[in-house]
C-alpha cells in the first residue's frame, strides 16, 4: 500500500517496523497541525518547532506502543505532543497559554483554551489529511476567499469539479471534526 | 420540492457561497425549514465552516525543520532496534567492574572520550547496579550505560531517561534487559552542558502512555 493512501494508525503500524516513507508521511500531515499546536500553546515559533522535532522523535521511537484498539492515532499524537510542549515550555521557560491564570470570568479558561486548541489541531490535522486537490479548493476558499469560480478560473479545472470537491471536502472534514469531539 | 436523503448531501451548499444557484438554495432552505434532522446537520456543517475560518491556514513547516524531522528516520534506526541487534551480538561477560566516581577524559574502547563516569543508585524494590559514562563520541554528546542485576520484564520494558530534574525528562528509548540480566547501551544524549543533571532507568507498563511510571529501576546524578 502506497503511504500516502495509508490511515494514520497504519502509518505508525509501519513506523514501528522502521519504516522512513511511512514517517515522512505523517511529517508531510501531521508537522504544520503539530507547530500550530505548538505555536497556539506556546506562541512562540523557535519553541513550536521543538515540539514539532520533540513530538516526531517521540512517535519514531514509541510507535511500537500505540494500541489502535485503545483510540485513534491523532489521538495519541495529540497527547505526546502536549507532553512535548510541556517539556519545552520547561526547557525554554515559557509559561503555556494554558497554564496562565486567569481572572474568573474574564476571558476563556485554561479548560476552554484546551478545548480550542484540541479542536483546531484536528481541524488542521483534518485539512492536511485531505488528498491534495481537495485540500487545494478548501484552503483558496477559506484563506484567500476566493469564489467557486475564481476557484475554477484560477485552477483551470470546470467549476462543477471545484464544486463536487468542495462537498467532499466539507463532507470529510464534518466526519473527521465529529471524530475528535468524541475525544473529549 | 426537495427529498430528505437528496437535501442531505447538499447541505454544504447553503455554508459555502456559490455552490448553489439561488433557485437551488432557496428549495433546500424550504426542505432544512421543514426537517428537523437536516436542521441539526446544518448547524454542524455551520459550526465546521467557522472552526475551519477560525483555524487559520495549516503552517507549512521550515525546510530545515522537515530536513531535521526526516533525519530522525533516515539512516538514524530507532534506538529501541539498535539496542535490540546489539543487545543479541553481545558476548556474556562484557565489562561489569568497579568503576571510579569520576574519570576525566579516559578514552575507552569504541572511542568514547568520557568526561564523567557515575555509579547508579537502585531504585526501591530494586536490585540494579551499574554505572553510566558521559562523554563524547564523534564530538556527539554520547552516554554509555552498563546496568546488572535486572530481571527480564515478561510485559513493559525499560526506559532510559535524561533529565534536568525528576519532573523533566526526555526519553532516550526502551529496552529489555539481556537474557544475562544487563542492560548495556551506548547513546548520542544531551549532558551537563545543556542542564541535563542526570539519567533515570525507569520500568514502563504497555500501557500506551509516553510519560514516565514512578517506578524507577535505578538513577545516576550528574557530579
Ligand atoms: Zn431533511
Amino acid at each position: 500500500m502506497r503511504a500516502d493512501d495509508a490511515t494514520n494508525e497504519e502509518l505508525l503500524q509501519r513506523i514501528a517496523t522502521d519504516d522512513p516513507e511511512a514517517f515522512g508521511e505523517l511529517w508531510r500531515r501531521l508537522g504544520g497541525p503539530i507547530m500550530a499546536l505548538g505555536r497556539r500553546i506556546l506562541d512562540d515559533t523557535a519553541a513550536a518547532e521543538d515540539v514539532a522535532q520533540e513530538t516526531f522523535t517521540t512517535i519514531w521511537r514509541a510507535a511500537g506502543t500505540f494500541d489502535s484498539e485503545r483510540g485513534a492515532a491523532l489521538s495519541w499524537i495529540y497527547t505526546i505532543a502536549r507532553n512535548a510542549a510541556r517539556d519545552v515550555a520547561r526547557r525554554r521557560r515559557i509559561v503555556p497559554v494554558d497554564d496562565v491564570p486567569e481572572e474568573r470570568d474574564a476571558g476563556p479558561q485554561p479548560d476552554e483554551l484546551a478545548a480550542l486548541a484540541l479542536t483546531r489541531y484536528g481541524i488542521h490535522a483534518a485539512v492536511a489529511g485531505l488528498g491534495l486537490k481537495e485540500r487545494q479548493v478548501i484552503e483558496l476558499a477559506y484563506y484567500e476567499g476566493l469564489s467557486q469560480s475564481e476557484i475554477a478560473h484560477r485552477l483551470a479545472t470546470p467549476l462543477g469539479t471545484v464544486k463536487t470537491r468542495t462537498r467532499n471536502a466539507l463532507a470529510t472534514l464534518a466526519d473527521q471534526l465529529g471524530t475528535v469531539e468524541e475525544w473529549r | 420540492m426537495i427529498e430528505h436523503e437528496e437535501a442531505r448531501l447538499q447541505l454544504a451548499d447553503l455554508v459555502v457561497a456559490g455552490l448553489a444557484d439561488a433557485t437551488r438554495i432557496d428549495a433546500l432552505r424550504s426542505h432544512v425549514a421543514a426537517c428537523a434532522a437536516c436542521r441539526s446537520e446544518l448547524a454542524d456543517l455551520e459550526l465546521l465552516d467557522q472552526t475551519i475560518r477560525d483555524a487559520g491556514p495549516v503552517p507549512a513547516p521550515s525546510p530545515d525543520l522537515s530536513r531535521r524531522v526526516l533525519a530522525i528516520a533516515a539512516g538514524h534506526p530507532p534506538v529501541r532496534t539498535r539496542m535490540r541487534r546489539a543487545t543479541a551480538a553481545r558476548a556474556i561477560g562484557a565489562l561489569v567492574g568497579v568503576v571510579a566516581l569520576v574519570v576525566l577524559s579516559l578514552r575507552v574502547g569504541g572511542g568514547l572520550q568520557v568526561s564523567q563516569t557515575v555509579r547508579f543508585a537502585a531504585g526501591q524494590g530494586w536490585h540494579a547496579a551499574g554505572s553510566v559514562e558521559y562523554g563524547k563520541l564523534d564530538g556527539v554528546p554520547t552516554v554509555h550505560l552498563h546496568l546488572s542485576n535486572l530481571p527480564r520484564l515478561r510485559s513493559g520494558y525499560y526506559e532510559i531517561w535524561v533529565a534536568r530534574s525528576p519532573s523533566e525528562r526526555l526519553s532516550l528509548g526502551v529496552y529489555d534487559a539481556s537474557a544475562a540480566g544487563t542492560l548495556d547501551v551506548t547513546l548520542p544524549a544531551p549532558g551537563g552542558d545543556e542542564g541535563y543533571k542526570g539519567i533515570w532507568v525507569t520500568s514502563e507498563p504497555e500501557d500506551n502512555n509516553p510519560m514516565w511510571s514512578n517506578d524507577t529501576v535505578a538513577a545516576a546524578r550528574l557530579a
